[in-house]
Formats: structure tokens, C-alpha cells, sequence
């Protein structure tokens, strides 16, 4: 949104609320890091979106504390109560996850995946919050040691869920997951390869991840003897990142396959 | 009695001061505004005079081109500048246009900043009859912004531009030089400048006046030796144990390479750096790792080193008041080692990412009156055009593309041939500075005429196992919070989607793209901790 010019500026901002809705106003807050200020806007709502706002900008409260992460963890399961199935309830759901995961003063991963497992079970496609659970719950099965298995069991368990991914957003981000963790792992150059083309497919979206991602689809293509993709992948990196510093490394080796005919 | 008098005279000094200091900044905003002008200021902790003279000369030239925009430029001295730029940023009077340095965290950086995401996506206009011309904003950077200061990936949004880049070089004594060894240039490899400096050194003891052949301080000494030796000799290293095939890596890569063993700094290819190393540092003083830059400096002026190793940033000083002919080189490393040894580099590194950096970045204030008209001033100082005359006055690198880099400087145009860097040497993208502590207080076992490498590594590589495990944990730790913080900031740009924002929807996928490959790379580093806790990994 554009925000207006000097002498309308204090009319604009009094109006904010009223043009987007007080929620709405309040997330905008949240998504500028204005945690306290959105904090303060959602408990004056009191609704169940006001709690759920709540929570999530307790999360992020300075000074952080263990007592607001266990306040918005107490705010988040009341939501769970009136309804756990709609956007305000699978939000909620996704943020207890987060907070076993990432928030508690302990990591609390088997926790986290049975919540994110729980999530998945209910099909969340179409909110983009809860379509992430297969991801965090592939990433925890691919390398949580509170869960003990071997790499290859690992792989095959995480790729298993590939099934379950239908946003554009979550196949991208599952797809490099699971290419990143054949590389770590040693298993599968060849898998790895798919899992990176099928990422490019999806559309990566960050600039440093889609010269990286495309790097990593010539260098595997070229380890996998797939020569015409290789120089194909290589060729799209000049054109697309012309001011990168492995342009040169690149350059010769295009001119090494050229010289060899290949 | 006496102690109330005292406390009734300094409230009293604090009532006059104030209303001092209210009626001062009245005035003086009456004095600047005048109804129906436009005043933009810019502040920036540049104080050379020919930054001024750039920003005096460019900012009348804005005010041609706009008439009713009158530009201020505020001049803070670097000293205060931290402290200055947060107090007008959380007081809400900050200047429309700031210098935000790599010291600016994320944070106040989205609280305080306007997001240029959506400008860079448009040619910038003041391009227009330049070989620039439709170009998107972004892509006139010579970078594309790709840098973690222009571009943090904390927070998936373009917030600072670069006016200028930074290359380091090798500065030496023309003079000397042709005194002590007959020769007009340094030679450009190891072995003839590693004899260059030993006939300096001679002639100097010759003349009774030592003469430190190689000098740096502080900063630069950690470039010396890290990025222009270390790092690049590690290139080889540095690729094996990569295993993202990305061909360039980063520092967490560099560490699963030491979890796995796959590198030490006391065995293989690593440990052969320090023997060069030594060779090189044994022409500086053992203290270079702590040598201030004024003594740095002070030496080199007066002829009593010959050589100093700094970067573009000395440029203009020298270039203008330097007593002897100078010379600009880089660092005679890259040429191939000795025929036989196992290759340790591919070749140069290269400047291109590097070129920019954080430490002369502007961003647009939050909180300004005239933001459009701000924003405006910021395209017409990272035009071309302007970029390649501001450049030129300064005597810097140029940050835009095709913005020619002036004769006087040409030595430091960035050198594009080269490869992505190896190994690194200090850690400090880690953010604990722990293996960085241990090479400050150790070095000199190296580079000292007493110590030797020996000495060197039987000091150094015990406590370099727990410096890099703690830097490693410090890392895992700043990870985990970034993704506190992003989690409420995801879920708020998702909330807003979901009622139609599709500009938060595409926020929140690009930054969940992000968070789940740097949460993936933290897994995997923990994942690798567990198995030395285990001793399944020595």
C-alpha cells in the first residue's frame, strides 16, 4: 500500500484501521516487526482473530520470555477449542506446532511432528500456513535426532510424503528439501537432480536460491552424464545472472565441453 | 539548605537548556521551510572533503532540474554516527535519505525503512539516453543487489542501495622500490615479490633506517590474511567438501566440511597455506593484526614501510598526498604454486560479489514527509551518470553498470576473472568471533622472526576445535531466532493474503522459502554435532 504524502499523512493513518478493518490493520503491523503496537491493537479487538493476533505477537515480544511463549501457547489452544478446522483454528494450529518446534526453551521435535502430522491429516491445501506442515514435518523426519534412524530410511520416509504437497509454494519448497538432503546424504546424484528440476519447475523464487538451485542442476546434470541439460542449466545462469561470481568458473566450463565436442 | 539550592539550580539549568534547545530547532525549522518548498535531507558520516564537495555539487544540480526542492545534506561525524542514526530514527525525525551501514540490523531496517522492492522493478528514469536506459533499477547495480546489506535475506525485501564499492590492493613505495631493487614495478609473482621485499629490507639495514617491507592494520590485516591468502588458497579445499553443488560456497558448508573431518587447519591442504603465509607475514610486523590505522599509515608516509596493504577506500588520500611515485597492485598470490605440489587454488578470487559491501548503503526513511520526492533523489544519485562522476570526484568504485571507473583509480576496478573464495579464514559470518579471537592472539607464533609454523599450529589447532564449535553454536542460535522472528511475520503476510492481499501472499511463500532452507542447513550442522557427540565423526 502507498503510503500518502506529508499534510494527509496523520488523517491517513487515523484512517487506516477503518479502511482495511481493524484486523487487517493489525496484521499489516505484525508484518512491518511492529509486534508490540500490533499486540496492543488485537487484545482491544477481542475477538477470536484479536487472540489469535495476540499469540502470534506474543511470540515475537521484547523481552522475549518463556512466560508470553506459554501465554501464547494458552491463547492458541482456546482458539483450537471454538474450532480447529477453520483459517483462525489451522492457524493456530500451525503456530503450537512452530512453538514445540522453534519457541519453547526446549526443542520439543516429536511433539512438532506429531502436531504437523496431525495437520496434514486434515487436508489443509488451501491455507498457506497449514499446507507448510508436510514440509516442517519432512524436515524433521529427514534430520531430527530425537528420531533415530538411518539416512536412506530417512530419504525414503520424507519422499513419501511428496503425495501429500499440492501448493505451487510448498511443492518448490519440498522439492529442494528433499534434493538438498540427497546431496547431505551422499544417496542419489540422480535424485537429487529430479528433486532440483521439479524445484525450478515449481518456481524458486528467491534470487540467491534460483542461481544456486540452477548451478546445482548443471553440475549434477554433468556428474549424471546429462551433457545437453548441463550446458543448457550453465547457459540460462550467464543470461540470468550475468554479475554472479562464478560466471567466470562457468565460462571455462563451457569452453572445456566445447573444446571436448560434448 | 545548600543541597536543596543545588538541586533547585540544576533543575533550573535543565529547564533553560531545554527551552534552549525547543526555541533553537523552532528557528531553525522556520528558517529551512518556506511554504510550498519541498526540503529532502540526507545524512551520511562521510566527512572527506570530497564528499562534500560531490554531495555540495550534485545536490544544487537536483535543485535545478526541481525547482522547490531544496536538498540538506547533514554531515555527522563517524564517530557518533550509530548513536545519531538510531536516536532520529526512534524519535521519528530522522532524514528522508540515511546512510544504513552493515550495523543496521533487520529489524530497524523494516520498523524504520521503505521497502525498494517495488521501485527497483521499474528503469530508473534519470538512465534515459544511456546505455541503462529500461533497464530495472535493480539490474543497473553491478551486484544486481545481491548483497546481504542491499538484499538481507531475513527480510526478502530490497532496502539499501551502494553509491560505491570497495576493492583491496596492494598500495608500495615506487621510489623505494627502484632503490632497493632496480625494478619500476612489484613483480606480479610470489617468488620475485617475496625476493622484492628481502632486498627492501636489505637496503633499508644498508641505510640504517629499517624499512618494513609490508605493512597493514586491523581490518586490513584480517583481508591480508584471510581473504587475499587464506581464502584463496583454500579454494580446491573448499570445493571438495562442498556438497550443495553450487560451486560457490558459504560458511555452513565450510563447517559440515570440518564436522565430517573432511578439512583441518593441521593436516592436508590447509595446513600447506601456513608456510606461505609465514613466507608473506614475515615482512610485516609481528603486531599486524593489532597495528592501529594511523601507525599504519604514519609508516607508509614516511617512507619507513614500503608497501601497504589497504584498499580503494585509501584512494584519494594517497593518490594525492602520497611524497613518492605510487604504485597499485594486487597481491602477487594468485599465480600457480610450484610445479608438482597439489593444486591448492583455481586462480584469483573474485571481487565481483564482493564489490559491494556494507559500509556505504542508503535507504529510504519510513517516516519521511516527501518520500516520492526522496526516492526520486535516490534514482538520480545511483544513476549512471551520476554514479560515474561521483566515483570520479571521490576517487571510487563505481557501483552502476557501464559507469566507467576513473583513469586515476583503474588499478582498482574489481577483477571479474576470478573464482568464488575458499575457506574461511576467521568465521565471522558466524557471528561468535571465537576462531576470529584465536587468530588475533595467535598469528604472531606464525608470522614473527621467533616463532614458526610448528609453533604456530601446536598453539593454534588444539583451541580451534572449540573456537569453531562455538562460533558453530552462536550460528545455530541466531538461526533459530530468525526464525522466531520471521514465524509472526509469515503468519501475519499470510493472514493478509488470505483476505486477498496477494502482494502479503507472495511475501509470505518467498519467505518460507527461505526460512525452510536456512532451517534445513541448521538441522543439518546439528545433525552432524550429534554424531561427534556420538564419536561416530572425529
Amino acid at each position: 500500500m502507498q503510503i500518502p504524502q506529508h499534510k494527509f499523512l496523520g488523517l491517513y493513518l487515523a484512517l487506516v484501521p477503518c479502511l482495511m478493518g481493524a484486523g487487517e490493520s493489525a496484521w499489516s503491523e505484525m508484518a512491518q516487526y511492529r509486534f508490540k503496537e500490533a499486540r496492543a491493537h488485537f487484545s482491544a479487538l477481542g475477538t477470536r482473530e484479536g487472540r489469535l493476533g495476540e499469540a502470534v505477537a506474543l511470540l515475537n515480544l521484547q523481552p522475549r520470555t518463556e512466560s508470553n511463549v506459554q501465554q501464547a501457547a494458552a491463547l492458541l489452544t482456546q482458539i483450537m477449542a471454538d474450532g480447529d478446522r477453520d483459517e483462525t483454528g489451522l492457524t493456530a494450529r500451525y503456530m503450537l506446532a512452530r512453538i514445540s518446534q522453534m519457541h519453547g526453551a526446549t526443542d520439543q521435535e516429536i511433539d512438532a511432528a506429531q502436531r504437523y502430522r496431525e495437520l496434514l491429516a486434515d487436508s489443509p491445501d488451501n491455507h498457506p500456513l497449514a499446507a507448510q506442515s508436510v514440509i516442517k514435518l519432512a524436515m524433521l523426519t529427514l534430520y531430527s535426532t530425537a528420531l533415530p534412524r538411518e539416512p536412506s530410511q530417512r530419504l525414503e520416509l520424507a519422499a513419501a510424503l511428496q503425495g501429500r504437497v499440492k501448493r505451487p509454494e510448498a511443492l518448490r519448497d519440498f522439492h529442494l528439501l528433499i534434493g538438498r538432503a540427497f546431496l547431505f546424504y551422499q544417496i542419489s546424484p540422480e535424485k537429487a537432480l529430479a528433486h532440483f528440476e521439479a524445484a525450478w519447475e515449481a518456481g524458486v523464487q528467491n534470487f540467491s536460491n534460483r542461481s544456486d538451485v540452477l548451478v546445482a542442476i548443471a553440475e549434477l546434470a554433468r556428474k549424471c552424464g546429462r551433457l545437453e541439460r548441463a550446458r543448457s542449466a550453465y547457459e540460462q545462469f550467464l543470461i540470468e545472472f550475468p554479475r554472479d561470481d562464478r560466471g567466470h568458473a562457468i565460462k571455462l566450463i563451457l569452453q572445456e565441453k566445447g573444446q571436448k565436442g560434448t | 539548605m545548600s543541597g536543596q539550592l543545588s538541586s533547585r539550580i540544576a533543575i533550573g539549568l535543565v529547564a533553560i537548556s531545554f527551552l534552549a534547545a525547543s526555541t533553537w530547532i523552532l528557528l531553525r525549522k522556520s528558517q529551512t521551510e518556506t511554504p510550498g518548498q519541498i526540503v529532502l535531507r540526507l545524512a551520511h558520516d562521510n566527512l572527506h572533503v570530497s564528499v562534500r564537495r560531490f554531495y555540495q555539487e550534485i545536490t544544487r544540480e537536483y535543485e535545478s532540474k526541481h525547482p522547490g526542492v531544496r536538498v540538506e545534506v547533514i554531515d555527522v561525524p563517524g564517530r557518533v554516527w550509530m548513536g545519531w542514526a538510531r536516536t532520529q530514527l526512534t524519535g521519528g525525525m530522522a532524514p528522508d535519505i540515511i546512510k544504513a551501514d552493515s550495523r543496521t540490523v533487520d529489524q530497524e531496517l523494516a520498523v524504520y525503512y521503505v521497502p525498494l522492492s517495488e521501485a527497483m522493478a521499474q528503469p530508473n528514469p534519470y538512465n534515459r539516453g544511456t546505455t541503462l536506459e529500461g533497464v530495472a533499477w535493480r539490474d543497473t547495480f553491478i551486484d544486481g543487489l545481491n548483497n546481504p546489506q542491499s538484499f538481507p535475506p531475513g527480510l526478502m525485501e530490497i532496502y539499501r542501495v551502494p553509491f560505491h564499492g570497495a576493492t583491496s590492493r596492494l598500495y608500495y613505495n615506487k621510489d623505494l622500490l627502484r632503490a632497493a631493487t632496480g625494478l619500476e614495478e612489484l613483480p606480479q609473482d610470489m617468488a620475485g615479490f617475496l625476493a622484492a621485499c628481502k632486498l627492501l629490507r636489505a637496503y633499508g639495514e644498508k641505510k640504517g633506517a629499517p624499512i618494513i617491507p609490508l605493512i597493514s592494520f586491523d581490518d586490513t590485516s584480517r583481508i591480508l590474511f584471510g581473504s587475499a591468502i587464506f581464502e584463496q588458497q583454500t579454494q580446491v579445499v573448499a570445493r571438495k567438501v562442498l556438497r550443495r553443488e553450487t560451486i560457490s560456497s558459504n560458511r555452513a558448508d565450510n563447517v559440515m566440511g570440518y564436522l565430517r573431518g573432511e578439512w583441518r587447519p593441521n593436516s592436508g591442504a590447509v595446513a600447506e597455506v601456513w608456510p606461505l603465509m609465514r613466507e608473506i607475514g614475515l615482512n610485516c610486523p609481528p603486531s599486524i593484526m593489532n597495528t592501529v590505522r594511523d601507525d599504519a599509515q604514519f609508516l607508509f608516509s614516511q617512507q619507513r614501510a614500503a608497501m601497504l596493504f589497504s584498499g580503494s577506500w585509501d584512494a584519494s588520500y594517497y593518490l594525492n598526498n602520497a611524497k613518492f611515485k605510487l604504485g597499485v597492485c594486487t597481491l602477487p598470490i594468485a599465480a600457480a604454486e610450484p610445479a608438482g605440489e597439489e593444486r591448492r587454488a583455481y586462480g584469483p578470487n573474485s571481487e565481483q560479489n564482493g564489490v559491494v559491501s556494507g559500509g556505504n548503503q542508503f535507504g529510504l526513511v519510513a517516516t519521511g514527509q516527501h518520500q516520492a520526492q526522496a526516492l526520486d533523489l535516490l534514482l538520480f544519485l545511483t544513476s549512471q551518470n551520476v554514479n560515474e562522476r561521483y566515483a570520479a570526484m571521490v576517487q571510487r568504485v563505481p557501483v552502476i553498470v557501464g559507469a566507467k571507473i576513473d583513469p586515476s583509480i583503474r588499478e582498482f576496478a574489481p577483477q571479474t576473472a576470478g573464482w568464488p573464495q575458499g575457506l574461511s579464514f576467521e568465521f565471522m559470518e558466524l557471528g561468535g568471533g571465537w576462531v576470529s579471537r584465536l587468530i588475533r592472539t595467535h598469528l604472531h607464533y606464525l608470522i614473527s622472526p621467533q616463532g614458526s609454523v610448528e609453533s604456530f599450529v601446536e598453539k593454534y589447532t588444539p583451541a580451534y576445535d572449540r573456537a569453531l564449535l562455538l562460533d558453530t553454536e552462536f550460528y545455530l542460535q541466531s538461526t533459530r531466532k530468525n526464525s522466531q522472528r520471521s514465524d509472526s511475520v509469515i503468519a501475519a503476510q499470510a493472514q493478509l493474503g488470505l483476505v486477498g492481499n496477494a502482494a502479503a501472499a507472495n511475501k509470505s511463500a518467498r519467505m518460507l522459502e527461505n526460512q525452510n532452507l536456512q532451517e534445513a542447513e541448521a538441522m543439518q550442522l546439528k545433525w552432524l554435532l550429534s554424531l561427534r557427540d556420538t564419536g561416530q565423526v572425529k
